[in-house]
């Protein structure tokens, strides 16, 4: 039998520019980078994807993670909530639903 | 944080795995491989960064962990993707407006003696008057 096991698909999009068209700045990605990497074993850049939301256009980087938890989801929650400060935006964008997954090999 | 700051330290600290995987890094960052590229070989799976006996907390601090996250941050700036820390501006602001001739230099430290004095009067003033 493969060894599966159950836990939530977490989505999360990064802007690359700030609303008013500025890149987001080398002290915020570094904070980013530290923090993710800290919360979470691993996560897969789905790569940059455009997108329209209230007037704004925008790039982002859409990444996406397998964590076990609703306590780790939350830890991401509380993450995008500072993310929203420092990369100067309105409104982070967090998607999770649980899934079952294996690690066939 | 330099990037020479950052890669000799990490040199001698690394297994020799790691110390392979630092050499083949900083060839793609001197052949200003594609940021998004970059990332996906330095902190991805093939990273030596994420063996299983090292936690999270570890890697943050690891040597080869701080030289890549340069060389990305680096790549990032050079390719039009990451903007400068605003510290980092201030400073290449500062030295901008400390560079000149050397007259423009005598000039600008004549004007803050007499603004200095000017204002080291006025102080003087207001306190006679009080």
């Amino acid at each position: 039998m493969p060894r599966s096991s159950k836990g939530y698909k977490v989505t999360v999009m990064l802007p690359l520019r700030d609303n008013a068209g500025t890149p987001i700045d080398r002290n915020t990605w570094a904070w980013w980078h530290d923090q993710l990497t800290a919360l979470v074993a691993g996560f897969t850049d789905m790569g940059v994807v455009s997108g329209w939301w209230r007037g704004y256009t925008d790039e982002n980087r859409r990444i996406t993670m397998i964590v076990r938890s609703m306590r780790e989801v939350q830890a991401i929650r509380k993450l995008l909530r500072k993310a929203r400060f420092r990369f100067r935006q309105e409104a982070m964008y967090l998607e999770y639903h649980a899934v079952s997954f294996e690690e066939v090999v | 944080m330099s990037l020479k700051r950052a890669i000799e330290p990490a040199a001698e600290a690394l297994s020799p795995e790691e110390h392979e995987f630092l050499k083949q890094a900083e060839k793609r960052y001197r052949r200003n491989m594609n940021w998004f590229e970059f990332e996906d070989f330095a902190f991805g799976m093939r990273s030596p960064l994420f063996s299983r006996t090292r936690s999270h907390l570890d890697v943050l601090e690891h040597p080869l962990y701080l030289a890549l996250k340069e060389m990305w941050l680096n790549l990032g700036e050079k390719q039009g993707l990451v903007a400068p820390s605003r510290r980092e501006d201030q400073l290449a602001r500062r030295k901008t407006q400390r560079s000149g001739t050397p007259s423009q230099e005598r000039n600008r430290a004549q004007k803050r003696n007499v603004a200095a004095a000017h204002s080291s009067a006025h102080g003087r003033l207001s306190k006679s008057r009080n």
